[in-house]
């Protein structure tokens, strides 16, 4: 079946294309600055309770800051940390990958070694104790989850490179003297995109996750970045009296992970039935 | 190890749901929010520490919670024999939790091993002022400090408790502080770092100003995370918490079964600044411009209005105004002015703002206002909210700028326990400035109330001329507990579960 | 086979290697490892005493070996902030982590289990498609969020269940569904996968026309061949669990080696926070190992392949 018609493809597609035009035209869509304070107008409620304030239709935080605005400024962060680790742990897993993939031998039982040690480390423990120890911050958050999460790109262009190494246009490539490189960039890389694009969902989602995380526990994106896992982290010694200071981020994140994986699903039913 | 496996054990048995606590069986479940490394009261030296030895030990003397009086306890009777000595008389017939007879050895013994550096007292300030301590005979005791020490039955009568020496002696320190041993009105019972039981002495002596316990046993329960603590009290598993956030407990005490306060405290909240370079050379904070406009920067009355709810109040002056010596009159006050503030930090070469790190504990909403208006002038604040241990270290290791914490003076009536501990030259003291130093120290060193007074207020103008610190403002200590618990807060910060009891 | 155990031994061994040089890293060269020791108020000439004293003076390499050395005796330092040995610590919260890990995992299959089957004999039905929202969802809900609204709609609101500290069985189960929910999803759909490959293959077809029990073709058949894979991802999520129970531990205060190790982490204990980095790595290789193991042992396929 194509992709248009696939059901999750669609809808994943859709809500994730909805959440990277509210993060870009966040600073139009927000009515306020999501750093404002009041503290005089603190935890007010959504327009749906009584004692809402007009002008904050889903209320003001603990610091009075206006709810809606922090949560559509939440995309860009989840985003950015989304997209920037998944470039990050994609150009270091695929390159893993692809070598140990084509050149096979010793190049492979080591990189193998390499990823096996990676998978054996506690990925959100190490995350944690890296941020403990060098400070908290967007940069810095992207890096380490950037950093981390490489196994599965290489684990797949591995594969995907022994499955394809020895097809006719790369032996007719190699026989024309084109070098391993130019081979590796230009023959073999596009033909595994498909896969690869799928485990890009994964990570994608994984990284979001886990920043959320991270915030959420303290050692991740610092105050008053308006990350929704700190906000989350702020908001729940309220959650028993004005609960939606938790529900909403939590279905921000919810939300943005579950486009992510239908789209994900989505492409790997579609690339499935084309075979 | 093996106690936890047989309780898992017994726990796959019967999927049992808890049990029936409180008032059924006369016990108090007690959240409390960090786990105290030991129970040796010379090292956990921490408010939820201080709490559990009050309970477990006895110091000589009891200062009465209401009238700030002192009573007797372990020791009858005091007297001063000279400048530097008091004599006490003690209590006889004392035993300890182990049966174990209360002596003069007994008091000779432990502060003669606290008071020597090398044991590793956390609050060297409680106990450098010790010269010797010598036994007159079983039941007296001396007490001898280096120079005049004003402040000794303060210290004595708070953070001074009394350890067995035998047992001590034989077990060791490291082991005394996981099985500890006292004369207090609980003894400990066993548990773990998760949660622990003290039961009420039954041979605890009579007439002591800690009276007799009605509560038979604190089960102690270690709950970390805020909204969990406030969880079980609301679903009635915890009866007792503390550190309630201010705007919960309004909330909180809408709720039938649920009874919360807030309680003054004689804590003191203030943003302390680098002024000594600590952080590297280039420090703003060096700079006195700077100093003042943070001073001009934060609005005070709004954050005390709205963050910190109860009767706080905004302070100007670097210690509690009840202590002694504490004279409000001297200080120098800041009004809340951003312009001057921005006006000040562009004479001072900072026209283009700069960032620094900030360092906080206590409470999350606060430390982001201050950072709202220090960003509002130009000041970018990375914000570093931590838990207390970790963030008093990284004030005391000069690894931050600004650092908004508190202190509560071990609930001391004195200055020398507030300022005193700030300016002084140690690792808490961020301005190292000599001439405030000299002031201080020639008040530690006479017994003379009123050249101490003048020295402190000197002090006093001093330190807020010279805008070492930010005084920002009281704490409120917010309780939260089972309605049919009669209980007392008090404003020494000190909750007395010896007084409390069930209706 | 033998040349298959070799071989991923070795890589066990180098693996174990690699972690406990990563380990090492980061509590003697991110940080430095006198002023944890000396504690807070220590001059410059504490800590110049305290380098002398535990030989933080000497060369990474030799302070590597020493490291090993203790580490194979079983002693993993002490802590900075009680004093207190390592090992002790962790022997004491090591019980609570594993009970609940234990109890996700069991969540998570029992969940897992049925469910897959069931929707691999009805593919694409209503019970298929539910069970594949229920995996994306479970897959897409942020842990701590979802242990956040338990405690909300279960401890608080209905009171059924009690929400904090580890001295009952009921204690542990809201918090083994938070951690389980985010195992199931992948266990299912292995298993949904895998029984679906295995029923559509020729002695499946085979049994059933020769008229064996629907039920006797499924269990001692279909699902003894589609198992095998599982196993290996049950390996591999169990160990997921010890290292990702560090937020469902601190939002339900279970006192466990993951909530141990945020603690450390909020103070810079490196001692502790590398030891418990080191081994829930070692569990995990171990598992990985015995799982690999058993999969080469039943499946000659695997044992071939480089």
């Amino acid at each position: 079946m194509t992709a248009l018609r696939h059901g999750g493809f669609m809808i994943g597609g859709t809500v994730l294309l909805l959440l990277i035009l509210v993060a870009v035209f966040a600073p139009l869509l927000a009515p306020h600055d999501p750093y404002l304070q009041s503290l005089t107008t603190r935890t007010k409620p959504p327009f749906w309770h009584e004692g809402a304030l007009p002008g904050h239709p889903l209320g003001t935080d603990q610091l009075g800051r206006d709810y809606l605005s922090r949560l559509i400024y939440g995309t860009r962060i989840s985003l950015a940390v989304g997209f920037g680790a998944v470039l990050i742990s994609g150009a270091i897993g695929i390159s893993l990958g692809v070598m140990a993939g084509y050149f096979g031998g010793w190049t492979d039982t080591c990189i193998n070694a390499v990823i096996t040690t990676r998978l054996s480390l506690p990925v959100v423990l190490v995350a944690l104790a890296i941020v403990a120890v060098v400070g908290g911050s967007l940069t810095v958050v992207l890096l380490v989850i950037g950093l981390l999460l490489w196994d599965q790109f290489a684990v797949v262009a591995r594969t995907a490179t022994q499955q394809l190494r020895n097809a006719e246009y790369v032996a007719a490539a190699r026989a024309m003297g084109a070098g391993r490189w130019h081979i590796m960039v230009r023959e073999i890389l596009p033909n595994i995109r498909a896969p690869l694009i799928v485990v890009a969902t994964v990570e994608m989602a994984n990284a979001v996750l886990i920043e959320a995380a991270l915030s959420f526990l303290g050692l991740g994106v610092q105050a008053p970045l308006p990350s929704w896992g700190l906000m989350l982290s702020e908001g729940k010694n309220f959650m028993f009296f004005s609960p939606w200071i938790i529900t909403l981020p939590g279905l921000c994140l919810f939300a943005l992970a579950l486009s992510i994986n239908l789209l994900g699903d989505g492409l790997r039913d579609v690339q499935g039935s084309r075979r | 190890m093996t106690h936890r496996l047989t309780r898992y054990a017994a726990a796959f048995a019967l999927l049992a749901t808890p049990l029936a606590a409180g008032p059924g069986d006369n016990s108090l479940t007690i959240g409390l929010g960090e786990e105290p490394p030991g129970f040796d009261g010379y090292i956990s030296t921490a408010r939820d520490g201080v709490l559990l030895t009050r309970h477990l030990f006895d110091m000589l003397i009891y200062r009465n919670p209401e009238t700030f009086e002192y009573e007797p306890l372990l020791a009858t009777g005091w007297t001063r024999i000279d400048d530097l000595t008091w004599e006490f008389t003690l209590r006889d017939g004392v035993t300890f939790h182990d049966g174990s007879l209360f002596t003069a050895e007994d008091v000779v013994w432990t502060l003669t091993t606290y008071a020597n550096p090398e044991t590793g007292a956390r609050s060297q300030a409680s106990v450098q002022w010790i010269e010797r301590v010598e036994a007159v005979d079983d039941l007296t005791v001396r007490i001898v400090s280096k120079t005049p020490f004003p402040a000794a039955l303060e210290f004595i009568s708070g953070s001074l408790p009394i350890y067995p020496s035998d047992y001590a002696q034989s077990v060791g320190l490291q082991a005394f502080s996981q099985a500890p041993i006292g004369t207090g009105p609980y003894m400990y019972a066993g548990g773990d770092s998760g949660q622990f039981t003290l039961e009420a002495f039954d041979g605890y002596y009579q007439g002591g100003g800690k009276g007799t316990p009605s509560i038979d046993t604190l089960i102690v329960r270690i709950i970390p995370d805020t909204a969990t603590r406030v969880a079980e009290v609301i679903g009635g598993n915890v009866e007792w918490i503390w550190n309630v956030p201010e705007d919960q407990v309004a909330q909180l005490d809408t709720l039938p079964a649920v009874t919360a306060t807030l309680g003054s405290t004689m804590r003191i909240a203030m943003i302390a600044m680098d002024a000594a370079g600590r952080t590297g050379e280039d420090s703003p904070f060096a700079d006195l411009r700077v100093r003042q406009a943070v001073n001009h920067a934060i609005d005070r009355d709004t954050i005390v209005a709205e963050l910190v709810g109860g009767d706080g109040e905004v302070l100007n002056v670097p210690c509690y105004p009840l202590q002694f010596g504490c004279d409000t009159g001297a200080a120098v006050v800041y009004d809340y002015d951003p312009d001057k503030a921005r006006a000040l930090l562009a004479e001072a070469g900072y026209g283009d703002g700069f960032s620094v790190k900030m360092s906080s504990y206590r409470d999350r909403n606060r430390a982001e206002a201050v950072q709202s208006y220090l960003a509002a002038v130009g000041i970018t604040v990375d914000l570093e909210l931590v838990q207390a241990r970790a963030s008093f270290s990284a004030w005391r290791e000069g690894e931050v700028g600004l650092w908004y914490g508190d202190w509560g003076s071990f609930s001391i009536a004195d200055v020398s326990a507030s300022l005193g501990n700030f300016f002084n030259g140690s690792t808490n003291d961020g301005a190292r400035d000599p001439e405030i130093m000299d002031l201080l120290a020639s008040a530690d060193a006479t017994v003379d109330e009123t050249a101490r007074k003048q020295a402190y207020s000197t002090a006093i103008r001093l330190i807020t001329e010279r805008a070492y610190w930010l005084p920002m403002h009281t704490i409120v200590m917010g309780y939260a507990y089972d309605s049919e618990l009669n209980f007392q807060a008090n404003v020494d910060e000190l909750p007395r579960f010896f007084l409390a009891s069930w209706k | 086979m033998l040349r298959f155990v070799i071989r991923r031994l070795a890589l066990a061994v180098f693996v174990v290697f690699a972690i406990s040089i990563i380990t090492f890293t980061l509590s003697h060269v991110a940080v430095d490892p006198a002023a944890g020791v000396a504690g807070d108020s220590a001059t410059d000439d504490d800590l110049a005493a305290v380098r002398a004293q535990y030989g933080f003076d000497r060369p990474l390499i030799v302070q590597y070996a020493a490291y090993i050395a203790n580490v194979a005796q079983g002693d993993l330092g002490r802590s900075y902030l009680s004093g207190q040995p390592v090992t002790t610590l962790l022997a004491e919260r090591i019980p609570a982590t594993a009970l609940l890990a234990s109890l996700s995992i069991l969540f998570a299959l029992g969940l897992a289990l049925p469910l897959g089957v069931l929707a691999a004999l009805r593919p694409n039905s209503t019970l298929d498609r539910c069970a594949l929202t229920l995996a994306v969802v479970g897959q897409a809900i942020p842990n701590f969020w979802a242990g956040l609204l338990l405690i909300l709609l279960f401890g608080v609101k209905l009171g059924w269940l009690p929400i904090s500290g580890s001295s009952t069985l009921a204690h542990f189960v809201l918090p083994a569904i938070t951690l389980g929910s985010f195992a199931m999803p992948a266990l299912m759909r292995l298993i949904r996968a895998g029984m679906i490959d295995v029923l559509e293959t020729d002695y499946i077809r085979t049994a059933n026309a020769m008229g064996l029990a629907r039920r006797t073709v499924l269990f001692k058949y279909a699902l003894r061949n589609a198992i095998l894979p599982v196993i290996s991802l049950t390996a591999v999520q169990f160990g997921f669990m010890l290292g990702g129970s560090i937020i469902v531990e601190s939002v339900f205060a279970i006192q466990g080696i993951g909530y141990l190790a945020w603690q450390s982490m909020s103070r810079s204990d490196m001692p502790v926070i590398q030891a418990i980095v080191l081994f829930i790595s070692l569990v995990y290789i171990v598992l990985t190992l015995l799982a690999d193991l058993l999969n080469a042992a039943l499946d000659p396929r695997i044992r071939g392949a480089a």
